[in-house]
């Protein structure tokens, strides 16, 4: 088997599809390097999966000769990372771009590199959608003339190494696809990476965006205008390697080593594993013109691979649990059976064995967390029935809503109520409160004996029952911004709670905890 | 933990609590003009103070309800007549506890909180419900808005 594997070539991945991108497109460096490294990985040609999206990078599955999946836009890492939970033993590849990775599949890469699946997912860059004939991309320049920004793109750009590094990613690097080597290099590093790797290509759309990063990727000036980074070396660049990076506090400089007494040492080590979040953020924040644009691996960690993490959960209750039947699950705890043309519908729960005991374990812990050790707490889960007929519940009066104004201030001033109902035995149309009366004769001159109190009451805003509990009634009290809410009774009539009620509730309740001495306080 | 929390809470000045913006008018006001205040701030009650703005009354919707409305006055009538002389008021130290038990033992439903001579605000009982609902999240404050959507068990059976 092993013997096999040395023999494969690059020629292995070379499939039999005519690669149709145009001439001079960065995407042919970025597969010719990929066809290089996946033969140096020794894994067998069969376990190879690329799965891509929609683009012209996407198109990448065709031209390797492995298994391969172009499938939906955007939604490439959703479907490697079911590839490779189903079949951990696969070397599961994303290739995505600028566009269907940070735009319409943002979300989708943002969750599968916090996932950390041991997956490369690459990412081509050339800041425009070039398929669907040059509308501008989440990483568009801000500035930038676009097909769809004919007088300049207006929003900010997108980083996606700070998309990736924000998302958690295990492994995050950058690569231009002007230097294949290094592509190469980088690649490699990623596929060995235990994780999620992270790879952005800086490479251009020879049609819609010729010169994306022409100023940085150029041959003639890529060495003073990319900074290498390497494991544990000084940050040094430039054609005559003369210039390097010093920090001042937080903030990067470029420095001329040699020159005002700097030496190598003095300049800033690069260490991938840096657990330093602003070293890593500096980084990914230098760019050409003010700093070289780095390139190489930024980030690594090691941290668990989420398709083992799974694994051994699985195993873990299925030893505790035994094995579930899937069926089951999908046909849920109880259904119906509609039969003889809908008249007759039978409600099973045959299945709801299988589950009762851990729905009840979800029960318990739903209810201990409810359950209440204070007794204030606990108490307000008493029916507001109970509240309504220990506290003044003689005092609540209704008024038909044809009732006069003039009677309902009578009826005010002889009972010292501070509500009054407006309905009849079987509805209830409103509420008639002091504050309504007072406004509406005070500083109105109306005729209060003619006048029924329905053209001033407020309409009901809530009817709760009498099985609601205090705690609901407070809520809606406190949402309503009202005073007092009408309950409907056991017998059809209505009743109403006031604030005052639930207070003296609250402080009977109190009072009666510190006689039985339930509560310390103070 | 569980009683430290409880301890704080009944103790917790009432100066944390959200004051309502109180409605003031000058002594030798009418009654129109003081209604009118109260009906501007959405407030069901108007404080009187004196020239040098110390708090002489309080005038509440119960107030006028009794004293006004069924009665023969005018609106033109000055607030001092009809007004709560030197109303019950508290500092910005008194306990939710207090407050509690104030409402409890009054039948007034707004509370002045002075300091000093200067008001601070107004108590009033819906103020200190809410108050109090707020620190029982898990009960009170997070459930739907519409009481029919109030879950009877908690896994919604």
């Amino acid at each position: 088997m092993e013997k096999k594997n040395k023999l494969l070539t690059r020629k292995d991945f070379v499939s039999s599809s005519e690669v149709r991108w145009c001439p001079g497109c960065g995407d042919y460096s970025v597969l010719n390097a990929v066809q290089n490294v996946l033969p140096q990985l020794g894994i067998p040609k069969e376990k190879f999966v690329f799965v891509s999206g929609i683009g012209c990078s996407s198109r990448f599955p065709y031209y390797l000769d492995t298994y391969g999946f172009h499938s939906i836009h955007g939604r490439a890492p959703t479907i490697a990372t079911g590839v490779k939970v189903a079949n951990p033993e696969l070397s599961v590849w994303v290739i995505t771009g600028d566009g269907d990775g940070l735009s319409i599949g943002g979300n989708h890469l943002v969750h599968a590199l916090r996932r950390n699946l041991d997956m490369n997912i690459i990412l081509l860059n050339n800041k425009i959608y070039g398929l669907t004939k040059g509308q501008y991309s989440p990483t568009s320049e801000k500035g930038q003339i676009t097909k769809t920004s004919p007088y300049g793109v207006l929003e900010e750009p997108l980083n996606p190494l700070r998309i990736a590094l924000a998302s958690e990613a295990t492994f995050v690097a950058r690569a231009v696809d002007t230097d294949p080597k290094h592509v190469t290099g980088v690649l490699l590093e990623g596929a060995k990476h235990a994780g999620t790797a992270f790879v952005e290509i800086l490479q251009s759309c020879v049609i819609f965006n010729k010169d994306a990063w022409k100023d940085v990727s150029d041959r003639s000036c890529r060495e003073d205008r990319l900074l290498y980074l390497e494991q544990g070396k000084p940050l040094i660049f430039g054609e005559k390697r003369n210039k390097g990076i010093i920090l001042k506090g937080t903030k990067p400089e470029v420095v001329m080593i040699g020159e005002q007494g700097i030496t190598k040492k003095d300049l800033v080590v690069h260490d991938i594993f840096s657990e330093d979040p602003v070293y890593v953020a500096m980084l990914t924040d230098m760019a050409h013109p003010d700093f070289p644009t780095p390139v190489g691996i930024f980030h690594a960690a090691k941290k668990p691979v989420y398709e083992q993490a799974l694994e051994e959960q699985i195993k873990e209750v299925t030893a505790s649990k035994g094995r579930r039947n899937l069926q089951a699950l999908l046909r849920g705890s109880e259904y119906w059976t509609v039969s003889g043309g809908g008249k007759k519908i039978k409600r099973s729960s045959g299945i709801r064995v299988q589950f009762s005991d851990e729905s009840r374990v979800m029960d318990e812990r739903v209810r201990d967390l409810l359950k209440s050790t204070d007794p204030l707490t606990a108490s307000l889960k008493t029916t507001i029935g109970k509240i309504f007929y220990d506290y003044d519940y003689k005092r609540v009066k209704m008024l038909s809503p044809r009732a006069s104004i003039s009677t309902a201030i009578a009826n005010f001033t002889a009972n010292r109520i501070e509500c009054i109902l407006v309905g009849d035995e079987k509805r209830l149309y409103g509420v008639l409160s002091e504050r309504d009366i007072i406004q509406n004769v005070v500083l109105t001159s109306i005729d209060r004996d003619r006048l029924p109190i329905s053209a001033i009451m407020r309409p009901i805003y809530e009817i709760m029952d009498e099985t609601n509990s205090i705690g609901d009634v407070i809520n809606i009290l406190s949402i309503s911004g009202h005073r007092h809410v009408p309950i409907r009774l056991k017998d059809g009539g209505f009743g109403l709670v006031t604030v005052r009620q639930i207070l003296r509730f609250i402080h009977d309740t109190v009072e009666q905890v510190e006689k039985n001495g339930d509560v310390t306080r103070k | 933990m569980t009683k430290r929390k409880k301890e704080t809470f009944w103790a917790e000045p009432i100066g944390k609590v959200d004051l309502q913006q109180p409605a003031v008018v000058k002594t030798g006001t009418s009654i129109i003009d003081a209604v009118k205040e109260m009906k501007y701030n959405q407030i069901g009650c108007v404080l009187v103070v004196d020239a040098k703005k110390k708090l002489v009354g309080i005038l509440s919707n119960g107030d006028l309800m009794h004293e006004f409305v069924g009665s023969t006055l005018s609106g033109d009538t000055p607030v001092d007549e009809i007004m709560t002389k030197n109303p019950a008021s508290a500092t910005p130290a008194l306990t939710v506890q207090e407050a509690l038990e104030i409402f409890h033992s009054n039948r007034f439903r707004h509370l002045p909180i002075l300091t000093g001579e200067t008001v601070e605000g107004i108590l009033s009982v819906r103020g200190l419900m809410t108050f109090i609902s707020e620190h029982l999240p898990l009960q009170v404050m997070n459930l739907p808005p519409d009481s029919s959507l109030i879950a009877p068990t908690v896994s919604g059976e």
